[in-house]
């Protein structure tokens, strides 16, 4: 219904044109004309009437404004008008004053009673017939009546009598009593003039026309105005809401001003609370699953509020109609065989399924809840909401999420926080002070009672642009799709999937965790170990060379899960033969250290039993003087050549250097000729000999005691000047090696002595201070994983794969000192490497990376590992563990790393006594491959025998599980036939009288070339020796005998010896070898000429490969 | 089968069979790269042996030192014959062939969009000549719309779109020195049938290698280096296609100094300030030093595969890198001898940027 509007009382319009004319007629004056009159006189007496004539005219509406000033909508009807006149004197008695409609138009200024116009006759009596209808009638005005007097209208429309009509009233007193109105003319006619107050009627605006729609993920909408309301008066837009099939304005108003608004967001409408149990202080529409309606009422200025316009109503079921909100009713995981399964395994496809009452177009997939998780940056809000969330539905707090913004947590957010109760996933469905109203208990979780919670309990949530959304081919309540589990993981929340669906109009469900809150857990699975070996034939290391052994490889190994990567390897074997040793890592051997001169080297035991007949044997090239027996560094005076040579060793007490005579130059092979008895597994360290470690005479020894300066145990030492040592430098003082921990002063440095198994002695002033060269300190060992013996058959994993450098404590005592960064072994378990508190013979040595769990959680967990660099190991001199190197010192310094190290590797401790750990070595981790090289000895008389066996090599595979450093393993197995090699001794042969050498000639070509450059340069430049050249050997024989013949014949064939030998003697003693070839035959020949009918000749054309070394 | 057993320790054994029937060749020589089939080429000698070379015949390899050598072993078909007045070269794939020239297959959204590339190819990748047993787990990279994998097309198609996309970038302190740090898949058959997912991680530090080699290096050959400057960038300059005036410059002043400056701009369709800022630096950082490949040939190392990890010391290098093994050939007319070029995927401007954004 239009409602209702005036003008102010006026006298003229908006353009000042006069509404009014007026003036009097007298019957008691009959021919008298009142031109331009200031008062209008009235009486009804008998003879003497006096009577108003008014001519009005009312304005167009173009001319008119209301009463509050505004034009007039061009689309206002006239509805009525008033008038009023003021009074210039009262009545004597009351009375009343009527107006009616002029039949006969009067000319205002020359009317009189007689005529109209001053000459045509009329009879203007309340009788005469000069008037029609009554129009307008007083209220009744008295003696005491003053002011304004306002007359009501009537007979408007049956007169027609609209905007801008014209017409004249005449005006009688009822009773006879005089009195006057003043007349337009008065002389202040603003303040007295007549006045009209036209009303009229403002038809409602036309309605707006309104739909919802979502926004890009579906959760949210908005209101969208499809056609505007079009009436040019319309003021604003109202939005009202409500939750059931009707709405009207005053329902959750929403005003808008600004009509040219295109979308109204659904989240910006008022919110409502939500009784219940749970109850909610605040909601928006939308936020659960309600029926909603939504409409928009348009305001003019007179239809307004109540009365403004409402738009059609863009509604949302909770069920049945359309749009329908979806809502998955059910989201399960189904094995091949079709059966519900919420176990399964890593790779199995599974069918997962997604099912509604109602059709929808396109499903929204997040296989990695986890991983879509977004920090917020926004805390719980302690200060307001205390430590706890309550998790009963039933208190006024359930639904509060206190934060530190809750307006930036938006409608349809799914976020989580976790205490120490747990996990909880919540819907945010309003906003309130101080709090985001959520829905509890989400996706795969439960309500939890928060405790716990403060300031800086974070607010996570789910990234909806993660979710990946595919469109249906056609409308379904039903959606199956494939699906493999690619990770493993008995918390829910790690193989989190999760679903939503959208509806034809775009809206979408709430994400539905697959299988609730029974979710899906994914056994952990072993990785696939995959053992390769370089060669399965593998000659003994009679004669030891790089091609004397075998490389094992665990590269092809697999991890099983995403999330999963291998981290160590170990390795084992099993000889069929007892008299087989295969020496692990026998061929990795790291040469630098000898770029610095040739060294001798030593041969330690770390293992705590003793041994006695522990032999080693080394290949490689050594310096000697002249006579090529004497042993001589190659930057001394004596030194003359390098021989390939070979060299025994016998290893004996644990931790003592076993030192080589020979000075090296380069180490091919270190093999194991015999195991100890005694021999458990232990790690061998082949180093450099202390004695011959480069030195530079850095500082002297200036402690100023008297007497020992330096006592054995000491380890503050004063010097001149302590600018040339860093933390991690190796010093040497007399032969004693020590390492330097810190810098403590220009003149001062702390020390560990004994280092490197060297002994204590005491010293006086004076004594230098050598600074062990840096390289050959980093390059101090040539191979610190040897070892030979292998536990195969150990049951235990950290025993078992010792062989191949696998290493692990488990301690149920362990402690931590902070200040000087050491771990005391105070006990361990079986399950450790060695059941021993020894770190040496559980496998650890110095230089050694090692990964740490502890209930000291900050020294490392099996989630975050703490990684320390062993400096050093000793023996602690007090019970309970004395004579076991039962501690270490670790890094402390980033100067005792080396850079990759210093990425991970920690420098700092946490101190604590009696805690538990779990301790493996890891610089060896990630190392999927090892050298071994074998031998085949007698024990009794430690002599080679050769013969054949067949060794098991086994590879194990542990992958990087964050619950323990021993979960997820694989093993797998390979065979390798070690055998003995044939060989032909071609000195033999010539010995026993079979053949006969005629010459033979030894060349070597290639691997150096040289350039002459462009100008008058007399010699060449670019003569860099890249290799030594090919060498070879031509031989020239006379075959004597018919076993020298079938011999050679053989050789020439090629398939039956390995090798073949020949010495050259020296020039000055003939009969003794200078060297003796190792050969094989690259082509050969046999002649037989008329010359000599029952002998033969040959020429043998041989490849030196090595020489024949024992 | 065993074709015949050798008597010393240091002969290649070889065992080849066509279609299940042993035949000798007179030569012999493989070629593997990732993410390609390995092929094999050999030579048969005689009308009689050539007649058994058909195309498509099963080809078994049984080879090496005692024939144990995985890498040498090989199963695949006979892809070329060529014959010549003595007998045949022919050339055999293995089953990654069949891939190429599998089906068309419809790879439709619904079934692929949001599923492991992992799982993905291991689907595509499961046919009946080929063992898949090994590719279990995943990659945590999910097939999204932008990948655009869907469409009729074959399997191998599918395969390499999906390994087009199977990278990741890591940002680890304590693992890494860069500040973005790409991990690659690759795929190859190294023995038999089986084919493998190799997950590479070459500049983690915790990576460890499988062959150490260095210039002084006494057991290769022909150690050769490529360092090439052609995709260094130094100089990055970023800017918003949506508002030009979001533009943001980043210099790598020690790449400047020792290569000269080598800049490149582009645009980011973006108005994130921010996104501009990190997308200019991270894509210097990853781009400021050349790229180096490396080739070199080693006798009996016939134990590494394409995808196994090679630390090279070289002077020009100031560390050590680690690099995967790329492609190798491994010829047995002279011994075992084996070529390998090691070298890794770099990443384009718009891969990188596929991952950060």
């Amino acid at each position: 219904m239009s409602q209702s509007g005036n003008t102010n009382f006026i006298y003229q319009d908006e353009s000042n044109n006069t509404i009014f004319t007026d003036t009097y007629i007298d019957e008691g004056v009959p021919t008298s004309s009142y031109d331009t009159p200031t008062t209008m006189l009235l009486e009804s007496g008998a003879g003497d009437v006096q009577a108003i004539i008014q001519d009005i005219t009312i304005p167009k509406k173009e001319e008119l404004v209301d009463s509050n000033g505004n034009p007039l909508p061009a689309d206002v009807k006239f509805s009525k008008i008033e008038m009023r006149l003021y009074l210039n004197s009262a009545p004597s008695g009351d009375t009343l004053v009527e107006g009616f409609l002029l039949s006969t138009k009067a000319v205002i200024p020359h009317v009189t009673w007689n005529t109209t116009n001053g000459s045509t006759a009329w009879d203007p009596d309340y009788a005469g017939l000069t008037h029609t209808d009554l129009m307008c009638t007083s209220p009744v005005i008295g003696t005491g009546s003053s002011g304004y007097v306002t007359f009501t209208f009537k007979n408007l429309s049956k007169n027609n009598i609209d905007f801008g009509s014209n017409f004249q009233l005449i005006l009688f007193a009822l009773s006879s009593n005089s009195f006057a109105f003043r007349s337009i003319n008065h002389g202040t006619p603003e303040d007295y003039a007549p006045n009209l107050k036209i009303y009229f009627r403002k038809p409602k605006p036309d309605p707006a026309k309104i739909s919802i729609f979502p926004d890009a993920y579906g959760l949210n909408g908005m209101i969208n105005i499809d056609a505007h309301t079009q009436d040019k008066n319309l003021q604003k837009y109202y939005v009202g809401w409500d939750t059931d099939a009707t709405v009207i304005q005053s329902d959750n108003t929403y005003t808008i001003t600004d009509t040219n608004i295109e979308s109204i967001a659904l989240s910006d409408l008022p919110q409502e609370a939500l009784s219940g149990t749970p109850a909610y202080t605040k909601r928006w529409p939308l936020a659960f699953n309600d029926t909603l309606s939504f409409a928009l009422f348009s305001e003019d200025l007179y239809n307004t509020t109540t009365n403004s316009t409402k738009s059609n109503i863009a509604g949302m079921a909770a069920t049945g109609a359309v749009p329908l909100r979806p809502d998955i009713t059910s989201f399960d995981s189904f094995n091949a065989a079709e059966a519900s399964d919420t176990t399964p395994a890593i790779g199995e496809e599974m069918t997962l399924t997604i099912k509604d009452t109602k059709d929808f177009i396109e499903f929204g997939l997040l296989f990695d809840v986890e991983a879509a998780l977004l920090d917020t940056g926004i805390t719980w809000e302690n200060d307001v909401g205390g430590s706890t969330m309550t998790h009963t539905a039933g208190n006024a707090a359930y639904t509060k999420l206190y934060n530190s913004d809750p307006d930036g947590l938006l409608l349809g957010d799914m976020v989580k926080i976790t205490s120490g109760a747990g996990t909880e996933f919540m819907k945010v469905v309003g906003h309130d002070s101080g709090f985001t109203v959520v829905e509890r208990a989400q996706m795969n979780t439960a309500a939890v009672n928060h405790t716990g919670l403060d300031d800086n309990t974070k607010i996570y949530k789910i990234n909806y642009d993660d979710v990946i959304f595919t469109k249906l081919k056609s409308p379904t309540a039903i959606h199956s799709f494939k699906h493999t589990f690619t990770k493993a993981s008995v918390d829910i929340h790690t193989n989190h999937v999760a679903a939503v669906i959208k509806n034809a109009s775009g809206f979408a469900s709430d994400l539905k965790s697959l299988n609730g809150t029974t979710g899906i857990t994914v056994a952990e699975s072993n990785p696939i170990a995959k053992l390769t070996t370089s060669r399965s034939k593998v000659p003994y290391a009679k004669y030891g060379d790089k091609t004397a052994g075998v490389t094992l490889s665990l590269a092809n190994s697999r991890a099983v899960g995403s999330n999963r990567q291998i981290e160590h390897y170990g390795f084992s074997y099993d000889a069929a033969d007892a008299d087989t040793v295969a020496t692990a890592n026998a061929l990795t051997n790291n040469n630098a250290v000898f770029d610095s001169g040739s060294k001798r080297v030593s041969l330690i035991s770390t293992g705590s039993g003793s041994l006695t007949d522990s032999t080693w044997r080394i290949f490689g090239i050594a310096s000697f003087e002249s006579n090529g027996t004497s042993p001589s560094p190659d930057n001394a005076p004596d030194f003359s050549h390098y021989q390939y040579v070979s060299e025994r060793i016998t290893v004996t007490t644990r931790l003592t250097h076993a030192l080589s005579s020979n000075y090296w130059k380069n180490i091919e092979c270190v093999v194991c000729e015999e195991i100890d008895e005694h021999d458990t597994g232990n790690r061998f360290l082949l180093m450099a000999a202390t004695a011959d470690l480069n030195t530079s005479s850095a500082s002297i020894l200036n402690e100023g005691d008297g007497g020992v300066d330096l006592s054995v145990s000491e380890t503050s030492v004063t010097i001149l000047d302590s600018s040339f040592y860093k933390p991690g430098d190796i010093v040497k003082i007399g032969s004693e090696l020590c390492l330097v921990e810190s810098v403590d002063s220009s003149v001062a440095i702390s020390v560990r002595r004994k280092y490197f198994f060297t002994t204590p002695q005491e010293y006086n002033d004076g004594q230098t201070i050598l600074l062990v060269d840096r390289e050959d300190k980093n390059n101090i060992y040539i191979n610190n994983n040897l070892r030979a013996k292998a536990d195969y058959s150990s049951a235990n994993t950290a025993t078992k794969y010792m062989w191949g450098g696998f290493a692990q404590i488990i301690a149920d005592d362990i402690d931590f000192d902070a200040t000087y960064n050491l771990m005391y072994l105070d006990s361990v378990t079986s399950a450790s490497s060695v059941n021993n508190e020894d770190w040496y013979d559980n496998g650890f040595a110095i230089g050694d990376i090692i990964k740490v769990k502890s209930n000291q959680t900050e020294n490392g967990t099996y989630a975050a590992p703490g990684y320390y660099k062993i400096m050093d190991i000793q023996e602690s001199t007090g019970p309970p563990d004395s004579g076991d190197f039962d501690y270490i010192y670790v890094a402390e310094h980033a100067d005792m790393l080396t850079d990759k190290e210093a990425l991970y590797v920690s420098t700092s401790l946490t101190g604590n006594n009696t805690k538990t750990a779990d301790i493996i070595r890891y610089d060896n981790a990630e190392v999927p491959t090892i050298t071994a090289a074998f031998y085949n000895y007698n024990a009794s008389s430690n002599t080679y025998l050769g013969d054949s066996d067949t060794v098991k090599f086994e590879g194990l595979v542990i992958d990087n599980d964050t619950t323990s450093f021993l979960t997820n393993t694989n093993s797998d197995t390979t065979f390798v036939r070690t055998v003995g090699l044939n060989t032909l001794d071609l000195d033999a042969l010539a010995s026993s009288g079979d053949i006969a050498i005629a010459s033979y000639k030894i060349a070597r070509s290639g691997g150096a070339s040289a350039t002459m450059p462009l100008g008058n340069r007399r010699y060449p430049i670019g003569s860099t020796t890249s290799r030594l050249g090919t060498v070879n050997m031509s031989v020239e024989l006379r075959i004597l005998t018919q076993a020298g013949y079938r011999q050679v014949y053989s050789l020439i064939e090629g398939d039956r010896y390995d090798f073949v030998f020949l010495d050259s003697n020296n020039v000055d003693t003939p009969n003794s070898s200078y060297k003796s070839f190792r050969m094989k035959v690259n082509s050969g020949t046999i002649n037989k000429s008329t010359t000599l009918a029952s002998q033969y000749t040959a020429s043998l054309n041989l490849l030196i490969l090595g020489e024949e070394i024992v | 089968m065993v074709v015949f057993s050798e008597i010393l320790a240091d002969t290649l054994s070889l065992s080849v069979t066509i279609d299940t029937k042993a035949i000798p060749v007179t030569s012999l020589q493989y070629n593997a790269a990732l993410n390609k089939s390995r092929k094999v080429r050999f030579t048969v000698v005689g009308d009689d042996l050539v007649q058994l070379c058909n195309l498509g015949s099963e080809v078994i390899i049984s080879a090496g030192r005692d024939r144990a050598i995985s890498n040498l072993n090989f199963t695949g078909i006979i892809r070329e014959v060529n014959p010549n007045n003595e007998g045949a070269e022919i050339i055999a794939m293995d089953y990654i062939t069949l891939l190429i020239t599998s089906d068309f297959v419809n790879y439709k959204d619904e079934d692929i969009l949001g599923r492991d590339l992992f799982v993905l190819v291991a689907d595509a990748m499961n046919i009946t000549e080929i063992d898949t047993s090994n590719l279990l787990g995943g990659s945590g990279i999910v097939a999204t719309s932008s990948m655009d994998l869907s469409g009729l097309q074959t399997k191998k198609e599918f395969i390499d779109k999906c390994f087009e996309n199977m990278y990741l970038f890591v940002e680890d302190t304590t693992l890494y020195f860069d500040k973005l740090n790409p991990i690659t898949y690759y795929y190859a058959i190294h023995e038999s049938n089986k084919i493998d997912i190799m997950r590479i991680d070459d500049l983690n530090v915790k990576s460890k290698p499988s062959l150490i080699i260095s210039k002084t290096n006494d057991t290769i050959q022909q150690l050769s280096a490529r360092i090439d400057t052609t995709n260094l960038v130094n100089s990055y300059t970023v800017t918003s296609s949506s508002n030009a005036k979001l533009t943001y410059n980043f210099k790598d002043d020690g790449s400047i100094t020792r290569y000269g400056l080598r800049s490149k701009s582009d645009s980011l369709n973006s108005l994130d300030y921010p996104l501009i800022v990190d997308t200019a630096q991270k894509y210097v950082e990853q781009n400021k030093e050349p790229s180096f490949n490396y080739s070199f040939t080693i006798r009996n190392a016939d134990h590494l595969s394409v995808g196994d990890l090679v630390e090279v010391t070289h002077p020009l290098t100031e560390k050590s890198i680690l690099l995967p093994i790329s492609e190798y050939s491994i010829d047995t007319t002279a011994g075992l001898v084996m070529n390998v070029v090691l070298g890794r995927k770099r990443l384009t401007l718009s891969e990188t940027i596929a991952k950060l954004v």
